[in-house]
């Protein structure tokens, strides 16, 4: 008998009739578990690789960023305006809006009980900011304190802000005047100046069309003048003595963004503040380096904190956030634990507060002293501020540096201007270092190279 | 054709579908209707971590730069943006240079687009698409321009730019930037707001 054919072919009749619709739908489950596989594996880049929640970092890196400028210095009368802002690390289903709740939690006095505080909600150009008023100071004189419960619904994220412990202003009844006048232009002497390159007397450059101009990011001064230069391009430190005739290398894993501290022996420490990956998370953990006067690398530990931004005159290195002093490393030199590191926090004694372009604040809290600078020109962004052998020492940064010495009683010993020379970009926490004269040395580039200027502290003027 | 290609097409089509719906951010190019400074920030915080690349435009969200050491040559395929292409795509700009180029558009992080805007050309205005939020023209916004300000503005030279993340009580801003092969892309404290040469700039139409 002749068979006919039978119609392959497909129709809605043909598709429905018993074995075509077994058919059909075998094929289409296998090209949908195919489509779903080969969208992790090819359109992995964005849809596998976002972080899980297990990954972030509660202490560097959490899942949902806060953005907050916490206030260091307040005065007793003052009512203080605490803003919250989020990002949120973690993919959500399309469409959906990740908006954290937060409820915000006061005390007054170090045994005052926590209590939420209403946060309003506000749009300023389509920014979302959460923010509540509270006063420095209760009825019973006793001061701010708080932190911030943050949930997300969608995700199940509940996190703490800080992770630990409580932000703590440090609030104040007085405040030594110090009224600035208009500065005077000065020409600094060049102490140090070394050319683009890799060799022994150089420093390293990394310049492209559309990236920051990369060069030596931060730099220090010894008590005696030792100079040490972060050249992260080169991966290295140069230390120079200085009279600028001997230049030692020490090799360093640093990446770009960091700062160095040189001490009395010679001792150089290190914060690399790009950092490395943990090992248990997808956070990068900055790291803090040490290497003797020997040249040998010392130590290497991670430092457990959000917001490293530069090293103590002592190598501690401060979180902004809450200006907390993090000891990533024992009095004997070794790493700290992350749970050590948590408890070993505390408060750094040299404050800064800025308020404005003519008015900035700071305290010395080991000496019980705290200041109020006024000025009628424009002051910028605070670079620095120290104890010196008369008294204190602020640098401010804007198209010119401000250098200013003033003595306990607020009396200003020295108000210069000095030219802010910055080819390149730097870590602006660490352009500053002041040796035990007084002197403040400053970092700047040219098209040439870099270049580190000296301006005698008021002592060494006088005579 | 057999009933077997149209199973398997439907199905295909069903699993893309389906999957690119549940992922953020989504898999495709697409015009949008709204896009607001927190959208922005959500978007950025993704780059932390990454890598860096003149003239890349992607990066994966793994907070590891998957290519180091690629050469920066642009055009490459390695991972992570450049400063621009990093704004570009965290402020959703059309992929059209200038007046025409305003709205919005969202790309997937995993595209490799870097956008039509240079980072001189963002400091100028990007054409029409955005403007000098300090005014005063190319100076400076200087120490006194916090209230002019906020977060996800940017601040643009020649040859770079970084998005504000957060004003800091010691005067200077961190910013959320690519910034070079070694240190890739990330946040940190930054001086742009008094240097002079760079300029303030805000893109136009931020969605309320």
């Amino acid at each position: 008998m002749l068979g006919i054919p039978p119609d392959r072919s497909v129709t809605l009749a043909g598709i429905v009739r018993g074995r075509q619709l077994y058919r059909f739908v075998r094929w289409l489950l296998i090209g949908f578990v195919l489509a779903i596989g080969s969208v992790s594996v090819l359109g992995g880049v964005s849809a596998q690789s976002t972080p899980a929640l297990n990954e972030f970092d509660p202490d560097t890196f959490p899942a949902i960023d806060i953005g907050h400028a916490a206030p260091v210095l307040l005065r007793t009368d003052q009512t203080v305006s605490l803003e919250f802002m989020f990002a949120c690390g973690f993919a959500l289903p399309m469409d959906a809006e990740c908006v954290p709740q937060a409820t915000l939690f006061v005390a007054h006095g170090a045994k005052g009980q926590f209590a939420p505080v209403k946060l309003t909600e506000e749009y300023r150009d389509s920014l979302r900011v959460l923010s509540a008023r509270v006063r420095a100071v209760d009825n019973r004189g006793q001061a701010l304190q708080y932190y911030l419960d943050v949930r997300e619904e969608a995700s199940g994220v509940r996190q703490r802000y800080p992770s630990t412990g409580a932000i703590e202003p440090t609030v104040l009844s007085e405040y030594t005047n110090v009224q600035l006048g208009a500065g005077k232009e000065t020409s600094p002497e060049i102490v140090l100046r070394l050319p683009w390159g890799n060799g022994p007397k150089a420093v390293g450059i990394d310049q492209h069309p559309e990236q920051a101009t990369v060069s030596a990011d931060a730099f220090d001064v010894a008590p005696d003048g030792t100079l040490a230069l972060l050249d992260e391009v080169n991966a290295r430190v140069v230390v120079v003595d200085p009279e600028a005739k001997t230049f030692r290398s020490h090799a360093i894993p640093v990446q770009g963004v960091g700062d160095v501290r040189i001490d009395a022996r010679g001792q150089v420490t290190v914060l690399d503040l790009v950092g490395k990956r943990a090992e248990n998370s997808k956070a990068r953990i900055p790291q803090l380096y040490t290497v003797g006067a020997d040249g040998k690398l010392k130590t290497t530990a991670p430092v457990y904190t959000l917001r490293p931004y530069r090293l103590t005159d002592d190598a501690t290195v401060i979180d902004m956030v809450a200006q907390q002093e993090v000891l990533a490393l024992d009095t004997a030199g070794q790493p700290r634990s992350r749970e050590e590191q948590r408890g070993s926090r505390i408060r750094t004694p040299l404050l800064v507060q800025f308020l404005d372009e003519h008015q900035v604040r700071f305290a010395d809290m080991r000496h019980r002293l705290a200041f109020e600078l006024r000025s009628g020109r424009t002051i910028g962004p605070i670079s620095h501020f120290g104890r010196t052998a008369n008294g204190y020492v602020a640098v401010f940064e804007r198209q010119n540096f401000r250098v200013v010495w003033f003595d306990a009683r607020g009396t200003v010993l020295n108000d210069v201007l000095v030219p802010n020379n910055h080819y390149s970009i730097f870590n602006p926490n660490g352009r500053v270092g002041v040796d035990k004269t007084g002197a403040v040395y400053l970092l700047g580039s040219t098209s040439n190279g870099i270049e580190i200027y000296r301006v005698p502290g008021p002592a060494e003027v006088q005579s | 054709m057999k009933v077997q290609h149209v199973g398997l097409l439907v199905g295909l089509v069903l699993g893309f579908c389906g999957v690119g719906s549940t992922v953020r951010p989504a898999l495709a190019n697409h015009a949008i209707n709204c896009w607001n400074r927190n959208n922005a920030a959500n978007y950025a915080i993704t780059g932390r971590f990454e890598g860096y690349e003149w003239g890349g435009g992607w990066w994966d969200d793994n907070n590891s730069d998957n290519t180091p050491g690629c050469p920066t040559d642009g055009g490459s395929g390695c991972e992570g943006p450049d400063c621009s292409g990093f704004t570009f795509k965290s402020w959703a700009m059309k992929n059209v240079f200038g007046h025409q180029g305003r709205g919005y558009a969202h790309y997937d992080i995993g595209n490799d687009i870097h956008g039509p805007y240079t980072a001189a050309s963002f400091r100028d205005d990007c054409g029409g698409a955005c403007f000098d939020v300090c005014g005063g023209g190319a100076a400076a916004c200087g120490a006194g321009s916090y209230g002019n300000t906020e977060r996800m503005d940017a601040f643009a030279s020649g040859s770079h730019i970084g998005m504000i993340w957060t004003e800091q009580t010691n005067g200077f801003d961190e910013i959320i930037e690519a910034l070079n092969n070694a240190a890739g892309t990330g946040i940190w404290q930054r001086s742009y707001r008094t240097d002079g040469s760079f300029d303030g700039v805000r893109r136009h139409d931020w969605c309320p």
